[in-house]
This record gives structure tokens, sequence and C-alpha cells, in this order.
């Protein structure tokens, strides 16, 4: 979830420590589920299973908020702590690089 | 073949959860066609395909539609998805194998064809003209001199033609959508948080579970104090279950705190000793000779002796969990002498199955919905989390969601069994592979299927055991391969490609490593696969 800009585990934020501030959820990132990175996500049909998908994007969606012209290799340490058990990283790693207004190669 | 042959003409839509809510005329409401298990078609012009398969990002609830979208020549888009349960006309709903597709393309293909013809025959005989002037295109029967109907108009009539056991199917020539690429069906749903996974499933007045899972392999729950579980803020219910004692909360985290607080004592039963460590070294000294053939070409490893040059080396692969990244859950509610499960499973049939038996009722009584699945790789093969989740809820007067934490899947899955490899290459005086033997030591085991101690002993079970081992792709005069049964108390069941992975990392390093000790040894020419290739979990 984000936190703020900050993408953050919402299984280590506690209620209390949650008290007063802000989070938006991969649900409320946009109304019509079109913001930067989902379409991104969809142009570059990233998602297999897509259970992990919601952490990715908001993870690059924090990024582009806080850094708003990134390198590929901030975008990629974006990604960095997240685990796709199917293997979605080349893809993921090309819509991010898509939603940051980045082309190229994988 | 999976065919349900009958017409059904009903006063009202039969099990549309899709359709509730949609406001319909009497009249356009009366009539369906439903020419097979997989396809509905209604009088609004509602298109319906029933998935047969369980979606686990492999692309099935997006691959089988298009199949039945290019025979019954719709837009893909006009297709809507139900997911099929045990009971709804399908013979086999398991998903495993890397084979929905090859399993179902001539079905599916087939299911919606036979739609398309039955269309087609009743716009040609509303019309009076021959069938062989009409062709079907974009949800619509052209005739010949322009006129058309769409298929919401025809689907009354059509549902009292004979369903053709064999119609034309399209030539590739012609295909639209099959061979092209479509957007993920889910897609969508999955970059809005919408889609909905077993983890999601959400109930009134639902409540969580965890159990308080076993310290080694076989152990049983001797006592237990339930006192300080039960005291824990949201915890209602704690009691023993088959696979260990149930916390039952308001809350997953109120479960898991309850757990914590738990005092089981366990009989740990002769498996409190068994360590990783202990069994590999059982392992690589199995492979110090070799085990029951599997397979022999020519002289097998008595061509090494007269080998020029010998290299060789020994694998060592761990016991692997599935680790699929939804947790392992289920959610079950047990009420009126039956069961509803919703489960994230790659085998609704055997949950049905294994569910009743548990519960002492029909298969009839137990309903399994399937969700998306967060991953599979064979582990939703297993029943064991349905068959917990029915446990825990047949004695609370709730649905239940029995969950996972990482750790319990870790420790409490059943896990691809962990080997030893030894191959051993012989080279001729020109550097030419010449003799090929590759031992294999592990535990061919199925916590699905039991195996006989004859099975184990037996050449054919333990080949059919060996895949990545014995179906070498390598052209060698001389091979030989072999199996060694090493027993561990663990677990075993299907992973992804089953025995194929650790095979194959030894045999493709050895591969490496000949390539690099180059000259005086050349590596093995390469082959395409035979047959007998991999199959996957």
């Amino acid at each position: 979830v984000l936190e703020g800009d900050a993408a953050v585990r919402s299984c280590q934020v506690t209620l209390a420590a949650a008290a007063g501030r802000r989070y938006t959820t991969i649900e409320g990132l946009s109304a019509d589920g079109a913001s930067r990175c989902q379409a991104a996500w969809l142009d570059e049909q990233v998602s297999q299973c897509g259970y992990c998908q919601a952490g990715m994007i908001l993870a690059v969606e924090s990024l582009l908020r806080r850094v708003p012209r990134p390198t590929r290799e901030q975008l990629d340490g974006a990604l960095d702590d997240h685990l796709c058990r199917c293997g979605s990283y080349p893809r993921a790693r090309l819509a991010a690089r898509r939603a940051a207004g980045l082309g190229g190669e994988a | 073949v999976t065919t349900r042959r009958d017409f059904l003409r009903v006063a009202a839509l039969a099990g549309g959860g899709l359709v509730i809510g949609f406001r319909l005329g009497a009249d356009e409401a009366a009539v369906e066609l439903r020419p097979n298990a997989w396809l509905r078609l209604t009088a609004d012009g509602r298109i319906t395909f029933l998935v047969g398969r369980s979606e686990m990002g492999q692309g099935v609830r997006t691959a089988l539609p298009m199949i039945v979208a290019e025979e019954l020549a719709v837009d893909l888009s006009a297709v809507e998805l139900e997911q099929a349960w045990p009971g709804c006309g399908f013979d086999d709903l398991g998903t495993g194998g890397s084979s929905s597709m090859e399993d179902d393309w001539d079905r599916v293909r087939t299911a919606g064809a036979a739609a398309r013809e039955m269309l087609v025959a009743t716009a040609a005989a509303r019309w009076g003209v021959d069938v062989a002037t009409c062709r079907a295109e974009s949800g619509r029967v052209h005739a010949g001199d322009g006129r058309s109907l769409a298929y919401a108009e025809l689907v009354g009539d059509a549902a009292a033609q004979p369903v053709p056991a064999s119609p034309p199917l399209k030539p590739a020539s012609e295909y639209r959508i099959v061979g092209g690429t479509a957007a993920r069906s889910d897609g969508p749903a999955i970059v809005r948080g919408t889609a909905r996974y077993g983890l999601d499933v959400r109930r009134p007045d639902m409540r969580f579970a965890v159990l308080a899972r076993a310290p080694s392999f076989g152990a049983t729950v001797r006592t237990f104090d339930a006192a300080a579980a039960l005291a824990a803020p949201g915890v209602e219910a704690c009691f023993r279950v088959p696979r260990g004692v149930a916390v039952v909360a308001r809350s997953t985290w109120a479960a898991l705190r309850g757990r914590e607080a738990l005092s089981v004592e366990w009989d740990e039963g002769p498996h409190a000793v068994f360590s990783s460590e202990a069994h590999a070294d059982r392992l690589v000294a199995a492979v110090a000779e070799p085990g029951i053939t599997t397979r022999r070409d020519g002289a097998g490893r008595d061509a090494l002796a007269g080998a020029a040059a010998r290299h060789e080396a020994t694998y060592l692969y761990p016991f692997a969990a599935h680790a699929a990244i939804e947790p392992v859950n289920a959610t079950a509610q047990v009420r009126d002498g039956g069961c509803e499960i919703w489960s994230p499973t790659q085998t609704p049939e055997a949950v049905r199955r294994f569910v009743a038996e548990q519960l002492g009722v029909a298969p009839e009584a137990v309903r399994v919905h399937t969700t998306l699945l967060g991953g599979g790789f064979g582990r939703r093969l297993g029943w064991d989390m349905e068959l917990d989740a029915a446990a825990v809820a047949a004695r609370v007067p709730h649905p239940v969601q029995v969950v996972w934490t990482r750790e319990d899947d870790l420790r409490h899955g059943y896990f691809q069994a962990a080997s030893a490899h030894r191959l051993i290459a012989g080279f001729d005086a020109g550097g030419r592979l010449v003799a090929w033997e590759h031992r294999k030591a592990s535990t061919p085991h199925n916590a699905r299927r039991p195996v006989t101690a004859e099975q184990l002993r037996d050449p054919r079970y333990l080949a059919g055991s060996s895949w990545g081992v014995n179906d070498t792709p390598y052209h060698v005069p001389a091979v030989e391969t072999s199996y060694a049964v090493v027993e561990a108390p663990v677990p075993i069941g299907p992973w992804r490609a089953v025995f194929s992975p650790p095979s194959v990392f030894a045999r493709e390093s050895f591969v490496d490593e000949l390539a690099a000790c180059r000259p005086p040894w050349a590596p093995p020419a390469s082959s395409p696969p035979g047959p007998a290739a991999h199959r996957s979990a």
C-alpha cells in the first residue's frame, strides 16, 4: 500500500502506527483502473497469476511520485524486493519503464 | 468426451450467478441454448463460456475462450466467463501436467462449432434457404442475399436442433482469433485489485482459523491446553482436528495470537530425529553404486570400462517446497447436511470427493467453488487444505477460512523429493562421448497416490519416475540409467514438472562440465527430445 507516497507493506503496519496517516491500496489507486502504472501493466501483459502485481504496481507508482524522471536503475530498484513466483520480472521491468515514459529493450 | 447433449428449455435462466441483476422480459428469459457443458447462449444475447480448468497464471481463462469464440464466430469480448464446478457437466476439471490446451483444443473447438452449426441451421430453416448458403460471423448468421439474424434471435429455435457430434471445424487459414494475441481476461481485475483469489473469499459472518501443526513428520497430538488460547482476544474455539489443533477466531491475526498461546503436547513419533543433512548423506551414499536399471542402450555401463577417458560428478538437490505466492488456504461452510468449499484448487473434483468422504455425505452435497489461484505449481493438486477447512467448519456454525502462514506452507506442504545424482561419461581415444551413466537416488513417493513396496522394486515403475534421467536427449552409443530408492518420512508430491527439475539440473550441469573439460573431451551431440519428454505439474 502507499503510505502517503511511500510504498509500505500493509502487514507490517499496525493500526496504532497508521493513525493520522493516509493510505492508498491498489483498489484506490485510480477510479478507472487506468493510472499510468495500471495501464502500463496491461499494455505489457505483465501478470501471470497476478497475486504479487499490486505490490509491484504500487512500488513503481511510489517511485514515480517521488522521482518523476527515474533512471532504469531506480526503476529496477523499486522492484527489487518483490518476488514473483511465476517469473513476470522481465515484463514488469518493461511496464515500469513504460509508466515512467522510458522506452527501450529489457 | 464431455458433451451434455440435452437441450434445456427452462422457465428461467438456470444456474446463473452472473445474470443476477439483469432485468429481462419474460419471453427473453425463457430460452437458452445449452448444446454442451461449455456453452450457454441466451435470448438476451449473452454468451457464457464455462471455464473447466483452473487459472493459476498460465492464461487458460483467456486461451480457452479464444478457441470457443473462434469456432462460434463471435468476438472474444462477447464471451462472458463462468468457472465450472464439479457436477456441472464436465468429466474432468483437473489442471495439471501442462495439458489444458492439449486436452481441450479439440473439445472446445467442437463445442463452439456445434453451437454455431445449430444457429446457422436454425436461420436457414427460418429463411427457407439452403444451409450451405449461410455463414456465421461476429455473432450473426448471414444469408447469401444479405439478410442476417443475430444469435440472440435464434437461440430459442436452435435449442430444438439436434447437436451435431462432429461439426465442421474452421480451417486454420480462416482463424481470426486463434494464433493471435489477446489481452488477458483477468488482467484489468488484477491491476485494479479486484481479482478474487482463495484468500480473498469473504462470506457473511465468517471466521478464520489456523492449525497448530505437527513439529515433525507423523507427529500426533497427545494433549493440549486451550485455556490461554481461548483467553486471547477474538479467539472463539479451539479443538482437535485430524492434522493438529484448530484455533478459530474472528480474524486471522487473532487466530495466530491464539495459536501462539496454545499449549500442545505432541507424540513426535519415530521421525522426530529425521534431518535433511543426514538424508542427503544417505542419498550420496546410495549413488556410489548403481541402482535398479531404468534404461540400457548398447553395452550400458560396461562400456565405461573400455573408455579411453572418464569424467564423473555427483550432484545433490534438496527437498523443494512449492511456496506459491498466495498462501495455502481454503474456506468451508458445513450446514444442512452439505458443504460449500471455496478454494484456489487445481483439482476441484478430488476436493469434492474427499471432502464428502470425510464428512460422510454424498459428493452431490458438496459444492466446490474454484477461485483464481495465486500460483499452483502442483501444490494445489492436493486437497489437504480443503480437508482441514471442512474439518474445522464441521464444528463451527460459520463459514471458516483456514489460513496457512508461510511457515506452515514451507513446513507442512508436500515436497519435491531430495535426490542425488552421479553421472559418469566415457570417451574414446578421439574424444567422442561413447558411454553415459546417470544414477539417481531419491524417493518416488507421491502423497496423493501411495506407492507400494512392489512398485519400489519394479524397474518399469522407477523408469516412470525417472523423467530427466532415462529420457536424456543426447545420443550416446552406450547408456545406462538407474534408480536407487532411499526412503524418507517426508510427504512427497507433484511439484512443477514433478521428477524432472533435479534430474535435468544434474544432467545439464554435467554436460556443462564436459564442455568445459575439452580437450580431450567433446560435449555430446544434441538432438530434440523424444516423445517421452517432460510433463510438468
